[in-house]
């Protein structure tokens, strides 16, 4: 469905958004979790996402890619998310202790990388998530954030020097 | 290195630290399931979010909050209420709710915890208060959360735990069920913010359903000397992480601070523990081409628990990434009603047998039982795949009755 219109009938409607859930799911909990901190409310933000993303399928018209249309979904639902319930009254500064465990054998600097993109302020985490983690470019990340692309510019030059050191240094483990 | 591999590098990172987080292969289904035949999936009473999650980490604490700012009215229990799917009554949760008498009363709120519930034997607790306005002004009331025994509620299954606006001279029912955390005890401490309004509520439309659409709304709202406010109760403000909501709304200008409080009080333990129904029949049933084995089941007032084996000769498919275990066992009563309301479990990997069969094993779990069954029926599903649509078959030819005891 990239770049189309939505699907026609009923039919098409359930492969389409079976396809669409398969190929995002993961990557959106990754995401969304890297947002809220809390593997429920990721949990509870991707699924609150696909429901959005099932019920607008027949009016996406394909203005923009089908991938920055998701991204957009998601985001919003995660500010949501961020608005309401608990997710106020858990710590804020997010800690090695607080992630989940990890399934799979671990280089150091994974933790330190993930760790400094979660305590980023929200406006720099959601573009350099955006940029690096969904490789969409600066006007995809401007249409799903509703900014100009010069924002996302700066914004994405600011979480870099926040980061400077952390993202290039993943080389040095390689 | 180049930005491409930056960013392959980056992806990795990330990937592997959050290997953990794993997808729900039947979200897509659930979904469309929901929406064709439920109006909600986020209702408290229709949501079944934990209907098959793979990974094997349980819940730390979840709540679910009912009626955020239903009606005031003496008498009536939200708790029951959470614990009622029909019109018929939970006779068994509200004989067993203890009436609390543990209230707050400050120079604008009285906050009354009146009710609770809580489940030693199957792990879960359940609030009801009420909080009212003592003044003539409207007042806008935030929950700052719940602790039991010292530890913070940080996980959940549902949300709506709304903060609202309370009209002066009125009053709010509120509810909350949710898991105990690991080392839970007795005692329970809820805090709250009241926050007085500056100015009147407006509420936002929100024109095409942005989070930009909306604090531009929002922002006109507040220029216009409103303050926005979200058809779910909460007023609408760019959050700033670095500070909690209440903070973020003082910062507007458009609040000040009414009084802050917290509510310690102690929950009486062992109210439920008659509830304990327990399996105690026959542990295996052999199927042609599949043996079924109850390792342990028991149910409360509250919750179920059944930890299922399934022996098959070959292992049994699995869809892989995104898939799963391709079989799952049905829980149903055997006149086939509504009796849960959040209930999902683990799928434990398969391991073979000495005999050269394969055992695999799903611990399930309910947690807001709308009543207790006596009898349970078990029916194994089994998945294929068709294209790439899952097609399930149930084996209802092979129904297994539990009963409890």
């Amino acid at each position: 469905m990239s770049n189309s219109k939505g699907p026609d009938n009923a039919q098409e409607r359930r492969l389409v958004f079976e396809r669409i859930v398969g190929q995002y799911q993961l990557p959106l909990l990754r995401m969304c979790y890297l947002h809220l901190s809390d593997k429920s409310l990721a949990e509870d933000a991707v699924q609150e996402s696909f429901i959005k993303i099932y019920r607008s399928l027949d009016s996406f018209q394909g203005q923009c890619s089908e991938k920055t249309w998701i991204m957009k979904i998601a985001m919003n639902t995660c500010y949501d998310m961020n608005r309401s319930g608990w997710s106020r009254f858990v710590e804020r500064k997010v800690t090695p202790d607080m992630l989940p465990e990890a399934s799979t054998e671990l280089e150091k600097h994974d933790e330190t990388l993930t760790l400094a993109v979660m305590n980023l302020p929200r406006k720099l985490r959601e573009v350099i998530l955006l940029y690096y983690y969904q490789d969409m470019n600066t006007l995809e990340i401007s249409d799903s954030l509703g900014i100009s692309q010069s924002s996302v510019s700066g914004r994405l030059k600011r979480a870099r020097e926040k980061l400077r050191g952390i993202i290039e240094g993943s080389e040095s483990h390689e | 290195m180049n930005e491409k591999q930056q960013k392959e590098l980056f992806c990795r990172a990330v990937d592997r630290r959050l290997s953990d987080l794993r997808e729900d292969p039947w979200l897509a289904q659930r979904i469309m399931n929901s929406e064709k035949g439920v109006s909600s999936v986020n209702t408290a009473k229709n949501k079944k979010k934990l209907s098959r999650p793979l990974a094997a980490a349980v819940i730390a604490i979840a709540f679910i909050i009912a009626a955020g700012t239903v009606a005031f009215a003496l008498g009536h229990s939200n708790i029951t209420d959470l614990f009622t799917y029909t019109d018929k009554p939970n006779d068994s949760i509200t004989e067993a709710i203890q009436i609390m008498d543990s209230q707050y009363k400050g120079e604008f709120v009285k906050l009354s915890v009146n009710e609770s519930l809580y489940d030693r034997l199957g792990g879960t607790c359940t609030l009801g208060w009420s909080v009212e306005n003592l003044g003539e002004n409207e007042l806008y009331i935030i929950c700052d959360g719940i602790v039991f025994g010292g530890e913070k509620a940080e996980d959940r299954t549902a949300i709506n735990m709304g903060e609202y606006v309370l009209y002066g001279g009125t009053a709010v029912n509120s509810a909350t069920h949710g898991t105990l955390p690991a080392n839970a005890d007795n005692n329970c401490t809820m805090g709250f913010t009241v926050l007085r309004p500056l100015a009147p509520f407006m509420q936002v439309s929100k024109s095409d359903g942005t989070y930009e659409a909306e604090l531009e709304q929002a922002a006109e709202i507040r220029e216009q000397g409103y303050i926005p406010l979200h058809t779910n109760g909460t007023v609408i403000t760019e959050l700033d992480a670095d500070i909690s909501y209440a903070e973020s709304l003082l910062a507007t200008g458009q609040f000040e601070l009414a009084e802050r409080f917290s509510l310690n009080f102690e929950i009486e333990t062992e109210l439920l523990d008659e509830s304990l129904r327990v399996y105690n029949g026959a542990k295996s049933f052999v199927f042609d081409d599949y043996e079924i084995r109850i390792r342990s089941a028991f149910t409360t007032a509250t919750t179920a628990h059944i930890d299922v084996e399934y022996i098959t000769p070959e292992k049994p498919l699995d869809g892989g990434k995104g898939i799963g275990p391709m079989w799952d066992i049905v829980f149903t009563t055997p006149e086939g009603t509504d009796w849960t309301g959040n209930a999902g479990g683990s799928f434990i990997d398969p391991v073979q047998l000495d005999d050269g069969r394969w055992s695999s094993v799903y611990e399930y779990e309910a947690i807001q039982l709308f009543e207790q069954p006596e009898v349970l029926c078990l029916t194994l599903a089994t998945y294929e795949m068709d294209g790439e649509r899952i097609v399930s078959t149930e084996h209802t030819e092979d129904k297994i009755e539990l009963v409890f005891e």
